[in-house]
């Protein structure tokens, strides 16, 4: 027995000195550490594998090591790490809210401050994107543009009796009302919602919102946000009705209130329980099983958010998921800035496309004129992004208390636990409105 | 032997010997605890660099008593809580007494079952319930109904507290059981010659006898009511609209939730609230144990 502790010690011991000289050896590597939230996405894991190879082919001496975290555990792993001084040399931020919530403790390099001309006219549109936008400076760099919007299956909704609409053109939610009944005759639901998630809820209600503005310009919800303009308006009254009648009608089921679109609701679409599934981005570009998602499968489509009436005009959720940002107290920060530069380059741009993500730099690349993929979902995406008319509709605002209280309206309004004249008041005492109603 | 030396054996070597369970303890639990407190006092929202930056006095604790999803959380902690101590033990009770006096031919066996649910991970369990519960799961296929048990604003708390209790009723059982092993069978049998029917031997003898058990169970329950976190946060995830929170949960919600509030300063001032809340259980309990001497 004693002779066999002393060689389980003797290897153990061995083991740990090798394991230490090769760290030590390591160590005269440059090491940048990227995380995100987006594990399980692959083709956004993908992508940055080939960045991070030709990025270290470039610079023989840095290795990089990227760490995709879930989206519901990223907090856990980025508060404490900021906290703690231990942050990754670049990072992904939430954009909106979290962001806001971020930028004070001073722990991200202002991009904008940093950035070259070239760069700025590589993200285009994304340079001026909100939810990146904190004091007017821009504190994250968006990778992958997102076409917020609903999947669908053709089939099922034409033996509904529904053809399907062409892209960019929106039915009202009346006629998903009507698809209630035929859509039970077959057993099925007319959309999957994950409720759970409070974008699911909200992402639509802003869209609807946006579809009664008057113009793109200004964002209503962001006045409400903001106290300026009250609640109490049918512009934001007529969405939540909506809400209300779609849930009243079953257009869902009753626990999609309690349902996470990415598991549960997506699982019962997949088994193609539902026609719909309600809120969803390029995620399912890339995380849609193939012998769902391919050039003979005609079945796959996507469907705008529904038109709260038929006097509204279609507004589309346009935004950018991963947005990564340089940690102010990293030691290789030039690296990091040239690494996220590349990401946004043209050369960056294709490399997304070639893995089926939405390259938020649109300005390095003209996504309209690339030739059709083999992802049938990510061209509909792309077709979406690049020529849907109508609203502009983003969906990321910094204000997080008074986010989750319209999430817990809607969802309030849905269960009847309060009405909706009570929510538009709650909403306005949140939000600080202080004029007349 | 000198003074010294009397002191030296009595108190340096045994404190000495205690010294690296105190430091583990001190940094594992003691150190955590005060710096939650301290941060209880401060605007943190998990991500400043500096942590005790913005000295906010008692912001936080305000802010948290005037929040509606407090006073939900503190109800339905106290739900739980209760539900745990009272309903799980006094279940656990009943099953162990019909099962060490019934002599069943399989009585191992049935433990067994009952206590397995407490070997898995609650995770796991939950989302098993979670399947379960659903509009087109199992319970509503065999009662031919299609109620949305989670998404009830009312039932959500009832249906995880119903799970809870479901995967640890065995652990009880079987401390239970272990306690009724030790009852002496003479008592019982004299109390068969004096003619007592069942009930009185189990409301005069046999309880009175587990006690100390009752009390532990309880305990045990309490403590582990009052941390749960993993089957609310599966089952509900603290919904519908917040109608289902516990404090550890509310705990969460404040300060990891992905697009949540940020708010770790108010989180921490939970935290506090929740100590405060064990500690007078805890002093409630020390008293009820001296007045029964238990």
């Amino acid at each position: 027995m004693k002779k066999v502790l002393i060689w389980v010690l003797s290897v153990s011991l061995l083991m740990s000195f090798f394991l230490f000289s090769y760290e030590a050896g390591a160590k005269e590597q440059i090491v940048l550490r990227i995380t995100d939230w987006q594990a399980g996405v692959d083709n956004i894991l993908n992508s940055y594998k080939e960045f991070i190879r030709i990025f270290e082919e470039k610079h023989p001496g840095v290795k990089i090591k990227y760490t995709q975290y879930s989206y519901t555990t990223y907090g856990e792993f980025l508060k404490p790490a900021i906290a703690a001084g231990t942050a990754p040399d670049m990072f992904a931020v939430y954009p909106g809210a979290e962001l806001a919530k971020l930028v004070p403790s001073g722990a991200l390099v202002p991009l904008s401050d940093i950035m070259d001309d070239q760069w700025k006219n590589w993200l285009g549109k994304a340079y001026y994107f909100n939810g990146a936008r904190v004091n007017g400076k821009l504190w994250v760099a968006p990778q992958d543009a997102q076409t917020e919007c609903i999947w669908i299956y053709k089939d099922m909704l034409e033996a509904c009796g529904m053809k399907v609409p062409p892209v960019g053109q929106p039915v009202t939610v009346d006629d998903l009302i009507k698809l209630v009944e035929p859509a039970k005759q077959h057993g099925w639901d007319v959309i999957l919602a994950g409720f759970k998630d409070y974008y699911s809820s909200c992402d639509a209600y802003y869209n609807m919102v946006h579809q009664l503005q008057k113009s793109d310009t200004p964002d209503m919800i962001m006045k409400a946000f903001n106290g300026e303009v009250s609640w109490q308006q049918d512009i934001f009254r007529l969405p939540m009705e909506a809400f209300k009648k779609m849930h009243k009608a079953h257009v869902w089921r009753e626990d999609a209130i309690n349902m996470d679109y990415q598991v549960q609701a997506w699982g019962k679409w997949l088994n193609r329980e539902g026609i719909d599934i309600w809120c969803n981005c390029d995620w399912f570009a890339g995380s849609c099983p193939y012998e769902y998602n391919n050039p003979d499968n005609p079945d796959i489509g996507t469907f705008m958010y529904p038109l709260v009436n038929k006097n509204a005009t279609p507004a589309y959720n346009w935004g950018f998921g991963t947005d990564l940002g340089i940690y102010s107290r990293g030691k290789h920060q030039d690296l990091c800035k040239e690494f996220i530069r590349f990401t946004n380059s043209p050369e960056g741009a294709k490399i997304f496309i070639k893995n089926y993500v939405n390259p938020a730099a649109s300005g390095a690349v003209d996504i309209s004129t690339i030739p059709k993929t083999d992802n049938p979902i990510f061209n509909e995406c792309i077709k979406l992004f690049s020529s849907v008319k109508g609203r502009r509709s983003e969906y990321f605002y910094t204000q997080a208390d008074q986010q989750d209280a319209l999430f817990a309206g809607i969802i309030d309004v849905m269960l009847g636990q309060r009405t909706i004249d009570e929510v538009l008041a709650h909403l306005d005492e949140v939000c600080g409105y202080k004029g007349k109603k | 032997m000198n003074r010294f030396q009397k002191f030296h054996q009595s108190v340096v070597v045994p404190y000495l010997w205690l010294m690296p369970a105190l430091i583990f303890l001190l940094v594992i639990v003691f150190l955590p605890v005060a710096v939650s407190l301290i941060l209880s006092f401060y605007r943190f929202t998990g991500y400043e660099l500096n942590i005790f930056n913005k000295f906010v006095g008692i912001y936080n604790f305000k802010f948290l008593f005037h929040q509606r999803y407090f006073w939900i959380s503190l109800r339905n902690t106290f739900y739980f809580v209760g539900s745990m101590t009272f309903i799980q033990t006094t279940i656990s009770l009943f099953l162990a007494i019909i099962i060490f006096f019934g002599n069943f031919k399989y009585s191992s066996l049935i433990r067994m079952l009952i206590f397995f649910p407490g070997v898995l991970a609650p995770v796991s369990v939950s989302l098993a319930w979670r399947k379960i519960l659903e509009q087109d799961g199992l319970i509503n296929q065999i009662l031919h109904t299609s109620y949305p048990w989670l998404s009830n604003v009312n039932l959500a708390i009832w249906c995880v507290i119903f799970v809870n209790i479901w995967q640890w009723v065995g652990y009880n059982l079987v401390i239970f059981y272990a306690g009724l092993e030790g009852i002496n069978k003479e008592l019982l049998e004299a109390a068969d010659i004096d003619g007592a029917n069942w009930t009185q031997k189990i409301f005069k003898i046999v309880i009175p006898f587990l006690r100390p058990t009752i009390f532990l169970n309880a305990l045990l329950n309490l403590i582990g009511s009052f941390r749960a976190f993993d089957i609310v946060y599966v089952l509900t995830g603290g919904g519908p609209a917040h109608n289902s929170e516990v404090f550890t949960t509310l705990m969460y919600y404040y300060s990891f939730a992905p697009n949540g509030p940020s708010k770790m300063g108010v989180g921490a001032a939970l935290a506090f609230v929740m100590f405060l809340a064990i500690i007078a259980f805890g002093i409630v309990r020390i008293k009820l144990l001296k007045e029964q001497k238990v």
